[in-house]
């Protein structure tokens, strides 16, 4: 099982960077690689909404940077790990960069599932995506917009799985690192 | 003194359908005497002095509408951006003065129910950042409309049209998007096989005009 982690906080954030380190914890002890990627580190251009990705270089980006390099670490991934302060219910601009980066891996052709419009797959690889949110305070609204929101993407990237966490700084360590621990565990046992 | 509206178009596209739908919004406005601007996103997170223009504009506004297309399933990254520094903004002015925010959101997908999220998160901004929310239209099928005119699209998306005349009233009112808005922005023109059908063949004729069609799903980062 290899995962990637998409790490979506601007500066060193004790919350998020504790997480990090449980959800690798967590995939190790599963046997799992784990790929870290630290998008404040990374030099990764948004997307232009030109489609050159899909009629121009169907399957690739046209910005050579980092882009391209996530977008391949999510094909590569089993499980897809964003990690992200919630923002008004959604990812934070990081995270979105990088997700938009991820367009090309998609097909540009449409088909119907349970008659609902969605991309076809460019790919016909299994995944599971999780998405770990965190709060400074609770608030049940935006995690509750942030777990549609979760679902939404499962269901437009053809995800075996989509969960998703929301951690708050109230939350004690062990806790959190049980939670990120069982939400590891769902991702396997959704791929076997 | 006149009334000032800021639409904030979040597609990268400056002459794409976000751009579109706002400008018949705001020019409708302005023909009621309102001031209008409309700033793109992700030219102010990119350049300072737009950035700047933004910022004034958007706490200047007594109305400001944000207009863009669906980007995996939420905002675009870089509207995103402008809304994570906007809040920031916000939280440090002394006394919010009344403002109302408005969404309009639109997806190359003919469910209207795929920009549900995209509206909440406006809401939500609007919530963090104490604006008052007047309420968000959710459209599906903006390949219908596919950057043009109004005016010539109105033809095609009447409902959508509608949605706007009736969104315009509401904010020169000072209410709240009336729900027989946010009903015509959500009516679904064609079959849902029908426009994924007539989208595919558009995608598949584009493509070999461009002479990529036998590479349309090349797979680039297979797994080796």
């Amino acid at each position: 099982m290899n995962s990637v982690i998409l790490h979506g906080g601007r500066e060193p954030h004790a919350g998020l960077d504790a997480a990090c380190d449980h959800l690798a914890d967590a995939f190790t002890g599963l046997g799992a690689t784990v790929r870290t990627l630290r998008l404040a580190e990374m030099r990764i251009r948004p997307c232009a909404g030109c489609f050159g990705c899909w009629l121009r270089t169907p399957g690739e980006c046209v910005h050579d940077d980092d882009g391209r390099e996530v977008a391949r670490a999510l094909v590569e991934a089993d499980v897809r790990v964003f990690l992200t302060p919630v923002t008004f219910g959604g990812y934070s601009s990081l995270i979105k960069t990088a997700e938009e980066r991820g367009i090309p891996t998609i097909s540009p052709l449409f088909r119907t599932i349970a008659g609902e419009m969605h991309h076809r797959r460019r790919y016909d690889y299994p995944s599971v995506l999780l998405a770990v949110g965190w709060q400074e305070a609770a608030d049940a609204e935006s995690a509750a917009v942030f777990a549609s929101l979760v679902r939404r993407n499962g269901l437009n990237l053809h995800a075996l799985a989509a969960e998703s966490l929301v951690l708050t700084a109230a939350l004690p360590a062990a806790e959190q690192r049980e939670r990120i621990a069982a939400l590891a565990a769902r991702a396997k046992g959704a791929l076997s | 003194m006149s009334r000032q509206i800021l639409a904030v178009v979040g597609s990268p596209r400056p002459h794409g359908t976000s751009a579109s739908l706002a400008r018949y919004l705001t020019d409708a406005l302005a023909a009621r005497g309102w001031e209008t601007h409309t700033l793109q996103a992700c030219r102010a997170v990119r350049d300072e002095a737009c950035w700047a223009e933004l910022e004034q504009r958007f706490l200047a506004a007594d109305v400001i509408v944000i207009s863009t297309a669906l980007y995996a399933d939420s905002l675009p990254a870089e509207l995103t951006l402008a809304l994570e520094r906007l809040a920031a903004v916000c939280a440090s002015r002394p006394a919010a003065p009344a403002q109302r925010l408005l969404a309009i959101v639109q997806c190359g997908f003919i469910e209207s129910h795929q920009n549900d999220v995209a509206v909440d998160i406006c809401r939500l901004f609007a919530r963090q950042a104490g604006i008052d929310w007047a309420g968000g239209l959710a459209f599906g099928g903006g390949g219908m409309v596919d950057g043009a005119d109004m005016a010539a699209a109105g033809a095609r998306c009447p409902h959508l049209r509608h949605a706007l005349d009736l969104a315009v009233a509401a904010v020169d009112a000072g209410t709240d998007l009336p729900p027989e808005a946010l009903a015509a922005a959500r009516r679904r023109p064609l079959p849902v096989w029908l426009y994924a059908f007539m989208a595919n063949l558009s995608m598949l004729r584009e493509a070999r005009k461009r002479g990529v069609l036998r590479r349309l799903n090349a797979q680039p980062y297979r797994r080796r």
